[in-house]
């Protein structure tokens, strides 16, 4: 370790912070034969550094090999640094008669509340509540409706009996739920109003919905200045003052 | 763009590739260093296709810990300088808004007697960026 860091002092080589767990390999052996270390590193020189001053380095995680890869985004705006997505209320859940009882759940895991913080709190620790029910209990839809295709695909492959055919007719009717839920949540997505649900129009909700996206996007704004900026750390401070200053 | 680099104990295993596909695919690197490949060249260059990555350059080691690979994107530049069993040394012109820097890839000597020589290789070759393993 001593030669290591004598070596990067002599090339002028500074080791690049990460993100991710603080290991990079784990011996994978139980408890005190367990090893892990950070013996994978990425370092740069300042000049590099300036070239890239939105580098970052993320200690990607890995089942296969003791070693985990390492990811070096160069520039800031690729996917890592999206904000974290908000839970929101998804009307598919109503599909489930299981929703009640959760919101209830919920609901009442916070403590009750006598004023309006206090019930933002509450609603924010629902919500969140709601997300790790239906993540438990709920799934990602779309992976269903993979899963589920290939189990009713492997069925009508198998000889025919009366087992068989129940056993289809149950599958497709979990397809077919899987389906309207999907469709659900693209319609909601895509805020389209006017249609009744049961159209199994997916694929233009899905077109509304990714339209939607990219107009919800804010990605320059014009400050009080009057200059614009596209840089996410100045859209956010723009957003906050001018709110403040309407408000105070 | 994005760089991964990855110890991943040899490539020999169809599960272990489906990872590194996965990999790729999750956060399409540009450039992609893999240590201890354990395979010959013909299958390094033959991955190429799967990982999208049409570029590539190899050394084929002995044992256990040994052998490495980089892969680059075709709009990615990739010059070499100078190259090892053990390391590379490439000079990448991210051409799309034309930086030019120079990364060394080095995977590192497990032995600790032997590690001396990485030693002096570094201190002789003085890099600017380096991605290490092991």
């Amino acid at each position: 370790m001593a030669d290591f860091r004598s070596v990067l002092s002599f090339c002028n080589l500074h080791d690049m912070d990460f993100a991710g767990p603080p290991w990079t390999y784990d011996n994978k052996q139980k408890e005190k034969r367990n090893v892990k270390a950070r013996i994978d590193r990425a370092v740069a020189s300042h000049y590099w550094s300036a070239l890239y001053p939105e580098a970052k380095l993320t200690h990607v995680i890995s089942a296969r090999s003791d070693h985990l890869p390492l990811l070096l985004e160069l520039d800031g705006d690729s996917q890592g640094n999206k904000p974290p997505s908000q839970p929101r209320y998804e009307s598919m859940w109503e599909r489930d008669p299981r929703l009640k009882d959760a919101v209830e759940e919920a609901w009442s895991f916070a403590p009750p509340c006598s004023n309006l913080s206090d019930l933002m709190q509450k609603i924010k620790s629902t919500s969140n509540h709601l997300k790790d029910w239906s993540v438990a209990n709920f799934g990602h839809v779309n992976s269903q409706i993979k899963s589920k295709r290939k189990i009713l695909e492997k069925l009508w492959k198998k000889p025919r009996n009366d087992a068989r055919e129940e056993k289809i007719r149950m599958v497709s009717s979990e397809l077919d739920e899987l389906l309207h839920r999907e469709e659900i949540m693209w319609r909601q997505r895509s805020r389209v109003s006017w249609l009744k649900e049961g159209d199994k129009n997916t694929k233009y909700f899905h077109k509304k919905a990714s339209w939607r996206q990219s107009k919800n996007r804010i990605k320059r704004i014009r400050g009080l200045n009057g200059n614009w900026t596209d840089d996410p750390e100045e859209i956010k401070s723009h957003t906050n003052d001018f709110f403040r200053n309407l408000y105070c | 763009m994005n760089l991964l680099a990855w110890n991943c104990q040899g490539l020999g295993l169809p599960r272990t590739i489906h990872e590194l596909v996965l990999l790729v695919r999750a956060y399409r690197p540009k450039i992609l260093f893999i240590s201890e490949t354990r395979q010959g060249e013909k299958k390094i260059k033959g991955l190429r296709w799967r990982l999208g990555l049409k570029h590539c350059m190899t050394q084929v080691g002995k044992g256990k810990g040994a052998g490495i690979a980089l892969y680059w994107d075709e709009q990615i530049e990739i010059k070499v300088l100078s190259e090892g069993p053990r390391y590379f040394d490439v000079l990448v012109n991210d051409t799309p808004n034309g930086r030019k820097w120079r990364g060394t890839f080095v995977y590192g000597e497990p032995k600790s007697s032997e590690r001396h020589h990485m030693w002096s290789l570094l201190r002789r070759i003085k890099p600017d960026t380096n991605i290490l393993g092991s």
